[in-house]
């Protein structure tokens, strides 16, 4: 009896001292040679070896963290191993939220790039990047290692114009494509459209074809009507932001940033009952959830067996989808995909046409994964905020970007001489030009409350419930007090500007 | 007390039957992979240097009792690298080309042997149990450099 107490004694502790290092704020994950490290979806996967469930897993962090660790001794420890989530910023907030009340929060974080800016709690690292980076020979200044353009991307840049993440990978040109059955388009003699319009027209032409289903299918992660969904953000926004930019660009540097979106929804620019641009926007993708899309398909639960069957013309889908598609043998045909297709000059003589580059006439690809250095876990401790510029800059040295990039096969390096997924090469897609988009991003409630707010109110107006000036109504108000929390909590100066 | 036994007993006979029925299962499956034949016929590259610009092309093909398997599913796994499709169908002489695409050496991934196994993934009748081959490729330094 009194040995099965020891036991039980025994365990107690045991499970004590497991909670104590798991939650010690600075003494487990972050303590005198470790380092707590977020990578998104960059860390490493629990199976080392590729099994058929996941043939690719990631790898290439855990040998870059062995390096270092062998190297300077630090322990790094992944947030992984904490469950941290990976789906969207809100789940992502609360997740950091949990994290810094228990004292156990990241030194390296990851929330898109500014995804929680108005909360401060990036470290600004402007500064750190004049410093030179000594694990890339001959650098002067860790800034160079990088391609130019990315310092005023609105994942780096935030509201107050301080550099706050550091970006590792950039979009393949877009992020998103559009798959289409290529067979359908040759045998009917359909071009590949460019344009918004050209792109309802092709839609047009596929469903007037025999056994054809659907003529489009969106992005599966796109279950619900909303103004944050992959159409909006990556087709239907970006040439109204651009006719926008005369209003917009107040420093006239060519570059929209989020400082002067904010500036512009304060003055009332986007104000839906007075801006001719945001109502012929909001009325597009009105039209995009009521007349584009078919009928029920937010209770389509299956887009692949019509897909396989030849009975999709088009669909949406992330370019990390390239491979799976490759090695869909239930497909009856050959596929081929586009760059998403943008509304400009011909939708509406509210959208500017945009410029198209290639990546080879410098394109400037959008961020797409960035990393911050967070406040709640180095502001008391300079040894660890050291650690964590230390470690990123192991990270962003040219060996280490190629090792990530590569493996994860979804975007392209945002240093400088890095390699890139050759599989892109096979499909043709960089030799396509892209819409210069990532410098017209169209504002909606800057605050996640906000936005949902919104999102809200647009579905009832999608669905009957609302009218559109109702909406419009909601639209400003909310995109307005999202804007001036942002304001607030940043501590914005606004002197100057006319609100 | 008597009835309780016999539960108990039923049970343990009801539970062996199952193991029984199971194993038999998997061990007919098992033989019945055994028929199948999948076999590396061409590799382009052997030696391919770690660059992921390199696609090696390795051509199985798959045979039952000698005669050629059409329409079989054909999935490759890389150890490391990857492949430009993971799965293919054989054509209608057994025939099936899969490409595998190595990664780039860096400081952090060297050049190192990488296997690829070739399973044939319609054989199996019960249990998941797949005629399988394999391949593996001595990936050199980019500089070319043993």
């Amino acid at each position: 009896m009194k040995t099965k107490k020891w036991s039980l004694a025994v365990a107690a502790l045991a499970c004590f001292a497991v909670a104590a290092g798991s939650c010690g704020g600075g003494g487990g994950t972050n303590g005198a040679s470790d380092l707590f490290v977020d990578l998104h979806t960059l860390m490493p996967t629990a199976n080392e070896q590729p099994t058929p469930d996941q043939p690719n897993p990631i790898n290439a962090s855990r040998y870059i963290a062995a390096a270092y660790e062998e190297l300077t001794g630090t322990s790094i420890h992944w947030a992984s191993d904490y469950a941290k989530p990976t789906d969207n910023i809100t789940n992502i907030r609360s997740w950091y939220t949990t994290q810094i009340n228990v004292r156990n929060c990241p030194a390296i974080g990851f929330s898109f790039g500014t995804g929680m800016q108005e909360d401060n709690l990036y470290v600004d690292l402007t500064e750190y990047l004049e410093l030179p980076n000594p694990y890339v020979e001959g650098n002067e200044h860790w800034r160079d290692c990088f391609e130019d353009w990315v310092w005023t991307d609105p994942d780096v840049l935030d509201a107050n114009g301080r550099i706050v993440s550091i970006p590792l990978v950039l979009a393949a040109g877009s992020p998103t494509a559009v798959y289409y059955n290529k067979d359908l388009f040759e045998e009917n003699g359909l071009e590949i459209p460019r344009t918004w319009r050209e792109f309802s027209n092709t839609a047009d032409a596929l469903r007037r074809l025999p056994g054809i289903t659907y003529a489009y299918a969106p992005y599966a992660g796109d279950t619900g009507v909303s103004l944050s969904s992959w159409a909006v953000t990556y087709s239907l926004a970006p040439g109204f932001a651009k006719h926008m930019t005369d209003r917009t660009d107040y420093d006239g540097d060519g570059v929209v940033t989020t400082n002067e979106l904010l500036r512009a929804v304060l003055e009332d620019e986007f104000n839906p009952n007075t801006c001719q641009e945001a109502r012929a926007l909001y009325t597009l993708a009105y039209q995009y959830y009521t007349t584009f899309l078919p009928t029920g398909w937010q209770s389509v639960s299956n887009w692949l067996t019509p897909w396989d069957e030849g009975r999709i013309g088009m669909k949406s889908q992330g370019l990390w989808y390239y491979t799976t598609e490759t090695s869909d043998t239930l497909r009856s045909f050959e596929f081929d995909i586009f760059a998403p297709p943008v509304a400009q000059s011909d939708s509406s003589a509210y959208a500017s046409d945009l410029e198209y580059k290639t990546l080879e006439e410098r394109y400037e690809a959008p961020v797409l994964m960035a990393f911050n250095i967070m406040k709640p876990a180095v502001e008391d401790n300079p040894e660890l905020l050291e650690r964590a510029i230390d470690f990123l800059m192991y990270l962003t040295a040219p060996d280490a970007v190629t090792a990530i990039v590569e493996e994860k096969g979804e975007g392209i390096p945002a240093v400088k001489d890095a390699g890139y997924p050759s599989l892109f090469d096979d499909a043709g897609w960089l030799d396509n030009s892209f819409a210069v988009i990532n410098d017209s991003e169209w504002p909606l409630g800057f605050i996640t409350a906000n936005t949902a707010n919104i999102n809200a109110a647009f579905n009832d107006w999608v669905l009957g419930q609302s009218t559109q000036q109702e909406f419009f109504t909601i639209l400003n108000r909310e995109q307005k007090a999202g804007a001036q929390t942002m304001v607030d909590n940043m501590g914005i100066d606004t002197s100057g500007w006319n609100i | 007390m008597e009835k309780k036994k016999r539960k108990i007993g039923l049970k343990y006979i009801v539970a062996g039957a199952l193991i029984l029925f199971f194993s038999l299962c998997w061990l007919f499956d098992w033989l019945w992979a055994k028929t199948y034949d999948v076999c590396v016929v061409s590799v382009s590259d052997e030696a391919p240097r770690a660059d992921s610009s390199v696609r090696v092309e390795i051509v199985v093909r798959v045979t039952h009792f000698g005669k050629p398997s059409a329409g079989h599913d054909i999935y490759a796994l890389p150890t490391a690298g990857s492949m430009v499709a993971y799965m293919t169908v054989t054509d209608e002489d057994g025939y099936a080309t899969v490409v595998y695409t190595p990664y780039t050496e860096t400081a952090f991934t060297p050049a190192r042997d990488v296997t690829v196994t070739i399973r044939d993934q319609s054989n199996s009748v019960i249990w998941e149990i797949n005629a399988a081959t394999s391949v593996t490729l001595r990936l050199q330094p980019k500089s070319g450099e043993a």
